[in-house]
């Protein structure tokens, strides 16, 4: 029997080292020192380290032959993106936790442990690196959402993620089983070239495969109909992760999906379009109508997290170079647009309660002007509006599906984005049209305020002046191989 | 060569400083106290006044082929075929709009902190002030139609903002609203000619489409474009029939009517038809439109002008007349001199409304005429520079607005026919009689009030005087050839319009005529100041107006009614409009349109009602929910197969 | 082939038979005196009987899932004991990080308490 040893690249994860490391390191040292802030300042060390090695890979392409992991532009691209968002996660959750009773020591590396698996599934080319990353990122996320061992809310959460989670797995290790039976492989490059001699898109046994596999990440990116833990779960996890949760998790695995398609599925995707088609109405629809009515801001977020889910579906069914573009520019504005809601709606949390009731928000512009500018801001990007990231965002998208001929999914995105302005407006006029109700003694915590100033900032900025993202993007997408 | 990349690297910051202002105030403003947010207010605006004139000496410098610079900021959303760069275009034309936006903005801005000092929301104010300086910029230094659009829009903003500033007032909320339906009703059409350029030409860059333009363009298609563009035109700049909003906008403070509503915002249709000029020339029916319509604005809006007392609807009236010559200007085939025209009426005008803001705000808010008076000794500085604006707005020889209106009159002399230049006359001894009884009124006779005047502190007075400054030596960078003079604007402003050549300079012989029509517009103008003063200043004159009245009651009662555009509209487009609209909620909506409607917005919302529903908490329920989306998705791949 | 076979089915033959043999053993061996405690079904000194829902310490939950998470990191040792000599040096490195880990988790562990019966 003969081993063939893999050649270790260990330049190519460092920067994942570097996050695992700083991560245990913080965990060791919440055991023995016991100190909130040394915690929050190696995690944060951890990743901004992370960051710098990646910038200093950009540009530097290669996927490995006979390797899990692949290290080029477009993986870095999401990695970056991923490290960002724990970033801004980490900063709105420095005033939030103090306040809320979550156990901090473990918060922080746990949201290191999950961006290590975001970063770890974005690059993986093997179906098992891929189901594990799902994993390390998923339990990391189980134990994030039910960090307020005080609320029932966030315990009953995390159990009803668990569970779900736990089902979904299932699925997708059951799908991944019947990929390697019909291709012997899990390797994504040679399962590619398993079915690429393949006529008519592939076995039967594939195609069950790919609707199991689909269940399970469906799952994740919170698709109908498998979105259903959703609202729950965004409602009862501590806010700064649910912002965490519906922008990282969910990019990641749309990061993956895309890749799924573009690289071994390519084949069998043909026959998927359809399909997708049915799932991003859905999701776009069912997310807006159900957000219309809620009183509650974050289910209304949730919900429209899930509709978003549904715009970036689009990208997913038109499927060509310019769609990816569009895809990846959604996913980066949808990330900022995320954090930004949760963050304001973090910020105004005040001792042990939060303000999650529409009612709370009735003339918040008095009393907290910065909060209510930049989430105005950041409700009108959502909506699409125009000089706003969601615009850009949205044009890209619609334009990519029409030139790809898929018209109708654009006009149903249209009206979809004309739906959802009658609950982002409605929460926005509540904030400035009405009188004030004396909410009082909700903090001012100066650097989440800070944080999401700077990002409220970044959704104009990247709405008034695209370009660079968009080449960086041009760049991140050159990665993939052709289509 | 070194010059010209000078002026493409800082052109951006002409719009950006006030831009910039405009932030400081919105953010901070409330915090730091109203001296900060004047200085910051006022510096940025100034600022960026010095470096257009900066900007403007450098580019005098610059050969005459030279004169025309582009530069492309960034492209906003480039995607295939499409694209939407940022351009910001420097040639004559908006160099001197430029320069006069910024420094009657300016001046505007330093009398705005004495006259608003008193206000609470002052902050909220010189934001609102800079951001329409910032949109105003953006307009005319635009170089495609989107970033004008942009700007074009920007202004009806702020406009609107701006005239319902004092919102507790609901006359004020009531005439921003007006302004703000009435103008956007003329940029859906130009919205439409925007569309209507793109689908000819591939492109809305201002130098490709206009140089294209004789190519491209049937006489159809043009007039179909200029006359979508004069649409908008006619909405921004107040001309009959959308005229009525303007009036109205003097709910505004007074510095906001002076900058918004005479020197700047309402110019922009007239800089808009003088920027596309070379596809109206395209079209001979557009051009006559735009002659025709300015002339009857010109002349109907004088006629109202005449009998109204509120001084601030007064120079309204007085505004749109003048907005209605420019138009002329353009409708004759001289649109150097309406853009002339246009800067002069700019610093007359802003100087007659800051001199009456200062009279309203000496007497308290006082703003009838006829409860004014004998002012000249209290308030002696605002009746000076006041009366060289009336002066230079009858277009006494001298002052700046005669040069100017001569150029427009010569040219509707040459190409419009003796009639119109008999009509424009009759104006023109209108406008003398309106500005004067102003005069008379407000400064001479009996005092007829009693309250403590309020003298206008100095920042209010030094605007006044270098606006009165303005007015008179504006008009001497166009004096006509036939004065010995060289026209320096209108030769500045050709290379624009090359094409066409403005006014020929008369050679020769043909001076005399020229002459002579100044001749008899000065001696217009002086037949309706003197008719002003003969009913107003001497006594036997007194009962003149009354007499006069009583005679022709019919005419008096047209004009006191503005020509009954409004109770027209009323009767024709809002009445019916409310009664088709009962008819309609009635018999159509309530059964069938609102069935319908209702039933599209209700089930929308009863899906929102119904989504929530499914949602009950339970793991299990959410697992089969799960479990029946994989059996559809496998009874799909069994379909598939 | 065939002997392949073989050796499993007497592997299970073997494994049947020495409990079945003891169990026999100790039946005809042993006195049989029955009292009623005796009698009762047996489980570990604990009331057999009782409420389905029965509560018990989360201790146990967590002795037996740290037991579960080194036990199945044990698990990666055999395969590579099995294989040492041929992944030589590199699998000597890549099983001291593992081990380190391993390590470093007990130690977490155990400082965090988790090993006190409290």
């Amino acid at each position: 029997m003969d081993i063939a040893f893999p050649a270790v690249n260990l330049k190519g994860v460092l920067p994942q080292l570097v996050v695992t490391s700083f991560a245990v390191a913080g965990l060791l040292v919440d055991a023995f020192y016991r100190s909130t802030r040394m915690v929050f300042a190696i995690s944060l060390l951890g990743l901004v380290l992370a960051l710098l090695l990646f910038l200093s890979n950009w540009g530097k392409d290669g996927v490995y032959e006979g390797a899990l992991l692949a290290v080029d532009n477009y993986t870095v691209f999401f990695n970056i993106l991923f490290l960002l968002i724990a970033v801004a996660t980490m900063l709105l959750s420095l005033h939030y936790i103090d306040l809320t009773g979550v156990d901090s020591g473990k918060y922080y590396p746990l949201i290191l442990f999950a961006t290590l698996g975001m970063m770890l599934l974005v690059s993986s080319m093997d179906l098992l690196l891929m189901f594990l990353s799902i994993e390390l990122l998923s339990v990391s996320m189980y134990i994030l959402v039910g960090s307020q061992r005080e609320r029932w809310v966030s315990n009953e959460a995390a159990m009803k993620y668990l569970l779900m989670g736990a089902f979904a797995s299932a699925f997708l290790l059951f799908g991944i089983s019947l990929v390697f039976g019909a291709t012997g492989s899990t390797s994504f490059i040679k399962i590619e070239s398993a079915l690429g001699g393949l006529a008519g898109g592939g076995p039967f046994l594939i195609h069950i495969g790919i609707a199991m596999m689909l269940v399970g990440l469906g799952f994740k990116i919170a698709m109908v109909p498998f979105h259903m833990w959703a609202p729950d779960v965004y409602d009862g996890a501590p806010t700064p992760i649910t912002g965490f949760l519906s922008t990282g998790s969910k990019i990641a695995v749309f990061a993956l999906i895309l890749r799924l398609l573009m690289n071994p599925f390519s084949v069998p995707y043909s026959q998927w379009v359809v399909a997708f088609w049915v799932f991003a109405v859905l999701s776009m629809t069912l997310g807006n109508v159900a957000a219309l009515l809620q009183r509650n801001v974050k289910r209304m977020l949730a919900y429209s997290s899930i509709a978003h889910a549904g715009y970036i579906l689009i990208a997913v069914v038109a499927m060509d170079g310019r769609a990816m573009e569009a895809a990846l520019l959604y996913m980066t504005v949808y990330a900022i647009m995320g954090l930004t809601a949760f963050g304001c709606i973090a910020l105004l949390a005040k001792g042990e309660e939060e303000r999650f009731s529409i009612e709370d928000y009735t003339g918040l512009a008095y009393n907290y002007p910065l909060q209510a500018v930049v989430l105005s801001v950041c409700l009108l990007s959502l909506a699409g509006i125009p000089l706003t990231a969601g615009f850009i965002g949205k044009f890209y998208l619609f334009s990519a599906a029409v030139k790809s001929g898929f018209i109708g999914l654009a006009v149903i995105g249209v009206l979809n984005s004309a739906i959802s302005l009658y609950y982002y407006l409605g929460l926005m006029l509540r904030m400035y049209a009405m009188p004030t109700v004396a909410v009082e003694g909700m903090g001012h915590p100066l650097v989440g305020k800070l944080a999401v100033a700077l990002l409220g900032i970044l959704i104009l900025v990247l709405g008034i002046y695209p370009s660079p993202l968009l080449g960086v993007i041009k760049e991140a997408v050159a990665a993939l191989p052709a289509i | 060569m070194v010059k010209d990349s000078c002026i493409a690297g800082c052109i951006w910051l002409i719009p950006a400083l006030p831009l910039l202002g405009a932030a400081f105030n919105c953010l901070l403003g409330r915090r730091v106290g109203n001296l900060l947010v004047g200085i910051i207010g006022c510096g940025s605006i100034g600022l960026s006044a010095v470096l257009s004139l900066f900007i403007f000496n450098t580019f005098l410098a610059l050969p005459v082929e030279q004169r025309r610079i582009e530069v492309n900021l960034y492209n906003w959303i480039p995607s295939g075929d499409f694209s939407a760069p940022l351009t910001l275009l420097l040639d004559p034309l908006s160099m001197v709009m430029a320069a006069m936006v910024s420094g009657v903005s300016f001046l505007i801005h330093v009398y705005s902190t004495g006259y608003m000092r008193k206000d609470e929301s002052f902050a909220r104010y010189f934001f609102y002030l800079n951001l329409f300086v910032f949109f105003m910029l953006l307009l005319v230094l635009a170089g495609n139609f989107l970033v004008l659009y942009i700007g074009w829009e920007g202004v009806g903003l702020c406009s609107y903002l701006l005239i319902s500033f004092w919102y507790e007032r609901e006359s004020a909320a009531r005439a921003g609203l007006k302004a703000f339906v009435v103008t956007r009703f003329g940029d859906f059409f130009f919205l439409l000619g925007i569309f209507l350029i793109f689908v000819n030409f591939g492109t809305i860059h201002f130098g490709s489409v206009f140089e294209k333009a004789p190519e491209v363009l049937s006489t159809t298609t043009a007039t179909w474009i200029a006359l979508l563009i004069f649409a908008g035109a006619i909405g921004k700049s107040a001309q009959v029939p959308l005229h009525t909003w303007l009036p109205d906008a003097m709910e505004a403070p007074t510095p906001v009517s002076a900058l918004i509503h005479a020197a700047t915002m309402v110019t922009a249709g007239v800089y808009l038809v003088a920027r596309c000029y070379t596809i109206f020339e395209l079209s001979p029916i557009a051009t006559h439109t735009v002659g025709i319509v300015g002339l009857a604005t010109a002349f109907i809006s004088a006629t109202v002008a005449l009998v109204h007392n509120d001084i601030k609807r007064i120079l309204a009236y007085s505004t749109v007349s003048q907005l209605g010559h420019m138009f002329l200007g353009l409708g004759v085939g001289a649109p150097g001199a309406a853009i002339f025209h246009l800067l002069t009426h700019a610093f007359a005008k802003a100087l007659l409304f800051l001199g009456a803001g200062a009279v309203i705000h000496a007497l308290h808010e006082e703003m009838d005429i006829k409860r004014m008076g004998a002012l000249k000794q209290y308030i002696p500085a605002t009746f000076w520079t006041f009366t060289i604006g009336a002066l230079a707005m009858s277009g006494i020889p001298g002052f700046a607005g005669f040069f100017s209106k001569d150029a427009i009159l010569h040219a509707t002399f040459v190409h419009g026919g003796v009639l119109v230049w008999l009509m424009i006359l009759l104006t023109a001894s209108f406008t003398g009689f309106y500005t004067f009884r102003i005069v008379f009124l407000a400064f001479f006779g009996e005092k007829r009030w009693d309250v403590h005047v309020e003298r206008p502190i100095g920042v209010m007075t030094v605007p006044l005087a270098a606006l009165a400054f303005l007015a008179i030596a504006g008009g001497y960078m166009g004096v006509p050839h036939a004065l010995g003079g060289m026209d320096k604007i209108g030769g500045f402003l050709a290379p624009v319009f090359s094409s066409h050549n403005p006014a020929e300079p008369a050679e020769g012989g043909a001076q005399a005529p020229e002459i002579l029509l100044m001749v008899m517009s000065a001696i217009a103008a002086f037949g309706g100041i003197g008719t002003a003063y003969y009913f107003y200043m001497t006594p036997q004159g007194k009962e003149a107006p009354n007499r006069l009245r009583q005679r022709v009651a019919p005419i008096y009662e047209l004009l006191s009614n503005a020509w009954y555009f409004d109770r027209v509209y009323q009767a024709v487009f809002v009445e019916p409009f409310m009664k088709a609209a009962g008819f309609f909620w009635e018999a159509v909506d309530s059964s069938v349109i609102d069935n319908a409607v209702r039933g599209v917005a209700n089930s929308f919302l009863g899906g929102g009602s119904i989504v929530p529903k499914l949602q009950i908490g339970a793991v299990r329920w959410y697992a089969l929910f799960m479990v029946l989306g994989i059996t559809v998705m496998l009874g799909y791949v069994f379909l598939l197969m | 082939m065939q002997g392949y076979w073989l050796a499993i089915v007497l592997t299970f033959l073997i494994a049947a038979l020495i409990p079945g043999l003891l169990i026999f053993l100790s039946t005809i061996l042993g006195p049989k005196r029955l009292t009623p405690e005796k009698a009762l079904p047996f489980e570990c000194g604990m009331d057999p009987s009782g409420p389905a829902r029965e509560r018990f310490p989360i201790k146990f939950y967590l002795v037996a899932v740290l037991f579960l998470v080194f036990d199945v990191e044990v698990v990666f040792f055999y395969p590579w004991a099995v294989l040492y000599k041929k992944l030589a040096i590199f699998g000597l490195l890549e099983m001291m990080v593992f081990t380190l880990f391993v390590g470093l988790a007990l130690l977490y562990a155990w400082k965090e308490g988790v090993l006190e019966w409290r």
